[in-house]
């Protein structure tokens, strides 16, 4: 794990190691830090003369037993009260607390905000999402449920406190953003006070967690990520606030060290610039669907054929670039070769692709959730825009390949976050889109007097040689044939959705060795079929489009504005597109305003 | 993926079946080289039982290629699918190898 500094150039905390706790009398922290994913939560074990606590236990058996070995050593020492405070009651940030019997064995005092010691009284499986994981789990005996609705008149100062709670607590505020005050509660310890602040949003029990010079976060500043937002519990106009409030936390204490709940301790001011832009990322997040079983399914669906097609345009452009490369080394321009060949990240794309692959086949073996996949997918799909620099790649690749890989990565996002993917409706005359497609997979080879002038720059000559190189037309021996019924050919769609759909229709009658492709264009009432036919020399044995490629290819023909219905015989292979007016389109996209 | 290697005519017939990503190019470059180590001059790639190839894939038969450049060398690729024929025509590799229909059609034409 890659180590971080403060600004003063000193620690932050260190992982699995007793260390203090800055600008406290005496309080020692243990951390278990983990990378970051779905599975577990980190855990941080706070040791005070009175008490023992554990932030958020986790989720995996390894850790637990980690951290009983580490409680158990610790209360041999000194015998303590072991206090467990769970950040929010997510099955990733608690689990083990069940299943681990040697941690059962100890007295355990936990806390946990109201909302969430009432989810676990009525066995409520939204917000711990069990129900989003296909599972119920069991639950756990609050002994102080913080911020309840009956203390919310208690006077600032005021010591409360509680039957079967060994520790006095008290409220406080804090001056937030725009003349609020925050409230906090105050668990009073001998040398020591632990601040809790109410930050609901990413789930309705979240909370913060102040001591000394350490903030514990939870899943705050991942509020926003994809397939984290809109999830049963998830409340925008909250999760703002809290942000405010936390913000105002780090202007307000002298935090220096803020704590997540998965991942790396960040210095605080890392920590308040993150939540500034979480707050903007926040604030776009208007009408998010909810992330329940149902959309899981359909979001993971939509990703599995969405990560072939990505899959495909990537292995398409790195094949260009590899063999832009290979034909450079072959004419001495082993320089040239050498920058253009990673011009894409040197096979990561490809690993991730990999990655995502072999995860979806373990996990659908086994029987897991949906979710799994579609958090998976999202996380690759991040990664690949990360990498995916189109600037890069402008000059030497097709633009129709690069829109395409960006399409399909931000349609993922906008999906995962429960938007439909955004479609651009006009009445289109659809002449001019089906020769931009054809032209698109047709396109002549650079002119020889763009070459011919380039020749007395160098630099200028080898980048040229690279483009002209790069630029394959896939259909050399392809002839193309129109027929056109009696126009009009105006259809209600989504101009470059269906050119880009266009364009992977062709490219799979290419790779069926069409050596003849008929476009007809037909108008029958309001519809206007298009049929797209490719007859050629291949023996049809393996013809038909995998399922999971023919169902992303009808649901990217929907987004466009048709339907899309194909046949495959020996030999011809036949795409046929139903378009129309308004209406057919408002029954494909009912959400969507038709000009 | 699955790789089985016959010898016909001097010629190393590779018969592929499975998936070439990530994980498995490797294992076809390790084999492609052994048979080039081993002194053999002539490849064919039989890709019939091939329904996907990644770009880790295709790097895999450039250095291929690359180290069958003598002009008496042979290597070729026969029995494509439509997935794998697309992806080669569209990343313009089947102007750099011969391509052919089956494997009777390579060792007769080639």
């Amino acid at each position: 794990m890659r180590e971080q500094r403060l600004p003063d150039g000193s620690q932050l905390l260190t992982d699995r190691t007793w260390q203090d706790v800055p600008g406290c009398r005496d309080v020692r922290i243990y951390p278990y830090i983990r990378k970051i994913d779905t599975l577990s939560s980190n855990s941080y074990l706070l040791s005070l003369n009175d008490c023992l606590i554990l932030l958020d236990p986790g989720a995996l058996p390894e850790q637990m037993e980690h951290m009983v070995g580490v409680i158990r050593s610790a209360i041999a020492e000194k015998p303590r009260p072991l206090l467990a405070i769970i950040t929010h009651i997510h099955g990733d940030h608690w689990l083990q607390v069940l299943e681990n019997t040697d941690f059962r064995k100890f007295p355990v005092i936990y806390a946990v905000q109201e909302t969430g010691a009432l989810a676990f009284a009525n066995n409520d499986s939204r917000l711990t999402q069990a129900s989003l994981l296909g599972t119920r789990f069991g639950t756990i005996p609050v002994a102080l449920p913080l911020f309840p609705e009956s203390e919310l008149a208690c006077d600032d100062g005021a010591v409360v406190t509680r039957p079967g709670f060994p520790f006095r607590y008290s409220y406080g505020t804090t001056p937030a953003p725009g003349g609020r005050e925050i409230r906090c509660q105050n668990i009073l310890f001998d040398s020591d006070t632990l601040e809790c602040y109410h930050t609901p949003g990413h789930n309705p029990d979240c909370i913060c967690i102040r001591i000394g010079e350490i903030l514990f976060t939870g899943d705050l500043h991942f509020a926003a990520t994809t397939g984290i937002a809109g999830l049963a519990g998830w409340d925008q106009k909250k999760l703002i606030r809290s942000i405010e409030d936390i913000r105002g936390v780090l202007a307000a204490k002298p935090v220096r060290i803020c704590c997540p709940g998965h991942g790396r301790p960040l210095p605080a001011p890392t920590m308040a610039a993150t939540l500034e832009a979480l707050q903007r990322d926040v604030e776009s997040l208007e009408a998010i669907a909810e992330l329940n079983v149902a959309r899981a399914r359909q979001v993971a669906a939509y990703a599995e054929g969405l990560m072939t097609a990505l899959g495909e345009v990537f292995t398409i452009i790195e094949g260009r670039l590899y063999y832009v490369a290979y034909v450079l080394n072959e004419l001495e321009e082993s320089g040239e070769a050498d920058s253009v060949g990673k011009l894409l990240g040197s096979g990561m794309i490809d690993d991730l692709i990999g990655n995502f692959n072999a995860f979806r086949a373990e996990y659908q073996e086994a029987g897991k959730p949906d979710v799994y996949i579609m958090l998976k997918a999202g996380q690759v799909i991040a990664k690949m825009d990360h990498v995916f620099e189109r600037e890069d790649l402008d000059w030497i690749i097709d633009s129709y390949l690069l829109e395409r890989a960006e399409r399909l990565i931000s349609d993922y996002m906008r999906m995962a976050k429960g938007h439909r993917p955004p479609v651009i409706v006009g009445n289109t005359d659809l002449l001019p889109v089906v020769s931009g497609a054809v032209a698109a997979v047709n396109r002549p080879p650079l002119s020889d007097d763009e070459f011919f002038d380039a020749a007395d720059d160098p630099e200028q000559y080898r980048k040229l040689l690279a483009k002209r190189i790069a630029l394959v037309s896939p259909s050399a021996d392809v002839s193309f044939a129109f027929h056109e019924g009696p126009g009009p050919y105006q259809a209600s769609i989504d101009e470059d959705r269906m050119r880009g759909l266009l364009i992977m229709l062709l490219e799979e009658e290419i790779g069926r060795d069409a050596g003849t492709i008929t476009i007809a264009l037909e108008p029958e009432g309001e519809r206007l079929i298009l049929t797209m036919t490719g007859t050629g020399s291949s023996s049809g044995e393996n013809d038909a489009i995998l399922p999971l490629k023919l169902r992303f290819l009808e649901e990217e023909a929907t987004l466009a504005g048709g339907i899309l219905r194909s046949s495959f015989e020996p030999g011809t292979t036949t795409f046929s597109l139903e378009m129309g007016t308004g209406s057919l389109l408002s029954t494909l996209l009912p959400d969507t305003q038709i000009p | 993926m699955e790789i089985t290697t016959n010898i016909q005519d001097g010629a190393a017939v590779v018969a592929v079946t499975g998936r070439i990503d990530t994980s498995t190019a490797p294992d076809l470059e390790r084999e492609l080289n052994r048979i080039i180590d081993s002194g053999t001059r002539k490849v064919l790639l039989n890709f019939r039982n091939v329904p996907y190839i990644s770009s880790g894939g295709l790097r895999v038969l450039l250095a291929t290629a690359k180290k069958l450049n003598d002009p008496s060398d042979r290597f070729g690729i026969s029995s494509l699918t439509p997935e794998v024929n697309k992806i080669m025509k569209l990343a313009g590799f089947t102007s750099i190898f011969k391509i052919f229909p089956d494997e009777g059609a390579a060792l007769a034409g080639w």
